[in-house]
């Protein structure tokens, strides 16, 4: 029960048990679960603290792909819905996860990241998570086990201004089950955040009001939905940065917004980079003459901030923890149609390679010599 | 029962006037039937419909053969189950709404197929929600193609004339009912009584808690390359032959509910079909004796 929720206090405790506390803070309604390696944790705490709550519906189902329906079903109807997964069920889910980012589904879905078959890998990367970019949901990027906490609470708000769903990424097995120090709000600092979701009456399903949903339509009106979608996307930079000031200011912290830039501003040299890999690069920069993009949202993705911040910089690093086989990898892909071909793609971290500080000074230095069509692999021996 | 048909007839109008669906469609009187009986008895239907005719036959954006009196909502393929299950789940645990039921009317492709899993699942936990399987023996919207419910022996564009549907349909009656769900019925609207029949088994399935699932057969006249005007006597051939017997589980019993004052052969049933037109002499005869056997273990299961 919610008594058991270590509110108001720092704790020591992991990413998964923060993405559980976050869901709980939040007041959500509805969770359907289905467990898969290294998620489980966010069912299973999720399990212990609302059995026998009379107002939270917990439901476990028989797959990913049902989970996400009863999930977009459960939103259609006025809960907050909770959910999370990882890799293959992700994956299992994709149908689910096209159709509620452009059903505008205001849920959120904790991801704990994990490399994808085959072969079967449970080490955490980050091609589950990216190769859904572009189904329509906002995907936030955490680097921290704090930022897993905040980013969910972040995510909801974000969600239900703009309804689109909001998918919260945070790197399995690294950040998943490693535990850290982090701050829990209060419930009542939340609830002066995140009010009640209040979605418009036309958008809720109401059988007093009845009517067809999700029927077949004409070419031009299925288009106008999805530019509906890419507008509502649109929309979310300036909402995610209007409530990450928000968030600062009544919880305390710094400011994240749609990237976090730490670093010299005049540099030569620059570096792009998500996740942990992110807090990684942090460490780099009291010894390097460097500028870091950490990168918080990769949808929308912030090109224009991107473009702004990366204007002197004559070489830029981009370091993906994912892949597309035949192109350029995700986050380069963004970074090289913000900022040009001053870009040189590296991919690290994949299956769940260790990637170190060491690794990081490495690619500064292959910056030079690194090819500009096609990025480098860096594979680190354990 | 002192039921008047006419009046079942001419009161079922709540989907008129028109819809989608091909002429002679089976599954319309059942739509249109079972709108009716909800209706009837007070409660507020709110409709799943995955992939299927179904989809196309509500009508196109933004008109519906709901005329905003009926909710329907066009869900994925294989998820009708979890999401009848969450829409059941909010209305009557958040909102309170015990006047609204939640009926996944759904097709054979996706109850046998590919929602399989989903089904049984939605059985295992004894989701509250009804369970219409409109079953026309064949992936019949996408262009007749054959499913787990394709009869042995029939034609379909994946089973083509050269080599016919091989092995029996899955028996889902029994498969659902070693579920332990509160209610399963078979019907088909064929005869008067068999009409009278499909009235009394929905009626006491709306009623009911937790799990009920009503199997219809509906003839499909492109798909069973049926005529339009012989969809009722197919029906009322396919109970007359015991191909598709009325029974029904309760409480953990079978009874028969519907007992064919004369019984015909199958090749009854089966001529008016051109689908079966390749069937040999020795096909016929195995359907024949499976059709039989299958009556018979009903017979001994309504003994108990």
């Amino acid at each position: 029960m919610k008594k058991e929720l270590p509110e108001g206090r720092t704790v020591v405790a992991t990413g998964n048990e923060a993405a559980a506390y976050a869901a709980l803070l939040s007041r959500v309604q509805v969770i359907p679960a289905y467990p898969i390696t290294p998620q489980t944790v966010v069912v299973e705490r999720l399990a212990e603290m609302t059995a026998g709550d009379e107002h939270i519906i917990y439901k476990n189902m028989e797959s990913e792909h049902a989970m996400l329906g009863y999930a977009s079903r459960a939103s259609k109807l006025g809960m907050r819905v909770f959910t999370a997964t990882s890799s293959q069920g992700l994956l299992y889910a994709d149908e689910q996860l096209h159709r509620i980012g452009r059903e505008r589904i205001p849920m959120v879905i904790a991801v704990a990241n994990r490399s994808v078959a085959a072969p079967l890998n449970l080490g955490p990367d980050l091609n589950d998570s990216m190769s859904k970019r572009d189904c329509g949901c906002l995907q936030f990027y955490c680097s921290n086990v704090q930022e897993i906490l905040d980013t969910i609470i972040l995510g909801f708000k974000v969600a239900e201004k703009v309804l689109l769903p909001a998918m919260i990424n945070y790197e399995g097995f690294i950040l998943s089950h490693a535990a850290s120090g982090f701050e829990i709000p209060s419930q009542a600092t939340v609830d002066r955040f995140l009010p009640a979701f209040s979605p418009p009456k036309e958008w809720i399903i109401d059988p007093d009001r009845p009517r067809s949903y999700s029927q077949i339509p004409a070419a031009p009106a299925y288009a106008r939905f999805q530019l509906e979608v890419e507008r509502a996307m649109n929309r979310a930079r300036e909402v995610i940065e209007k409530e990450a000031r928000e968030f600062s200011k009544i919880f305390g912290r710094e400011k994240v917004g749609l990237l976090e830039i730490t670093g010299n501003r005049n540099a030569k040299i620059g570096m792009v980079a998500v996740g942990s890999i992110g807090d990684t690069a942090k460490c780099l920069v009291k010894n390097n003459d460097l500028l870091l993009m950490r990168i918080h949202t990769f949808r929308p993705f912030p090109a224009t901030e991107l473009r702004r911040a990366l204007k002197n910089v004559k070489k830029i690093a981009v370091i993906d923890r994912a892949t597309s086989f035949g192109g350029t990898a995700p986050l380069a892909a963004e970074v090289i149609a913000a900022a040009g071909p001053r870009v040189r793609g590296f991919i690290a971290g994949i299956g769940g390679c260790n990637v170190t500080e060491t690794t990081l000074e490495n690619i500064i230095r292959k910056l030079d010599t690194a090819k500009p069509d096609r990025p480098t692999w860096i594979i680190e021996e354990n | 029962m002192a039921r008047k048909l006419l009046p079942l007839i001419r009161d079922a109008k709540e989907l008129d006037p028109g819809n989608g669906a091909c002429p002679g469609c089976g599954s319309t009187l059942v739509l249109s039937h079972l709108v009716h009986i909800i209706l009837s008895a007070g409660r507020i239907p709110f409709f799943v419909i995955p992939a299927s005719c179904w989809t196309i036959n509500i009508g196109r954006f933004p008109q519906s053969i709901g005329h905003n009196k009926i909710s329907f909502d066009a869900t994925l393929f294989a998820s009708a189950p979890a999401e009848a299950a969450a829409y059941a789940d909010v209305f009557g645990r958040i909102k309170k709404r015990e006047d609204v039921i939640v009926v996944a009317f759904c097709g054979d492709g996706s109850t046998y197929d590919i929602a399989f899993g989903g089904v049984s699942a939605a059985a295992e936990r004894n989701d509250n929600f009804l369970y219409i399987l409109n079953d026309n023996e064949a992936y019949m919207n996408t262009g007749i193609q054959k499913s787990g419910a394709t009869p042995f022996g029939a034609v379909t564009t994946t089973t083509p004339a050269s080599s016919p549907k091989q092995g029996e349909k899955k028996d889902i009656d029994f498969i659902l009912a070693e579920h332990k769900i509160p209610y399963l019925a078979t019907a088909t609207l064929g005869s008067v009584p068999m009409l009278k029949d499909f009235y009394a088994k929905v009626e006491k399935a709306v009623f009911k808690k937790g799990f009920r699932f009503i199997h219809t057969l509906n003839p499909c006249p492109p798909g069973w390359k049926s005529k339009s005007e012989d969809t009722v006597r197919i029906s009322e051939l396919a109970v007359m032959s015991n191909i598709f017997p009325l029974v029904e589980f309760e409480n953990g019993a079978w009874r028969i509910t519907h007992m064919p004052l004369k019984t015909v052969p199958v090749t009854e049933y089966l001529t008016l079909q051109e689908r079966f037109a390749r069937l040999t002499e020795k096909d016929v005869a195995f359907i024949q004796s499976s059709t039989d056997e299958r009556f018979e273990r009903f017979k001994q299961l309504s003994k108990k």
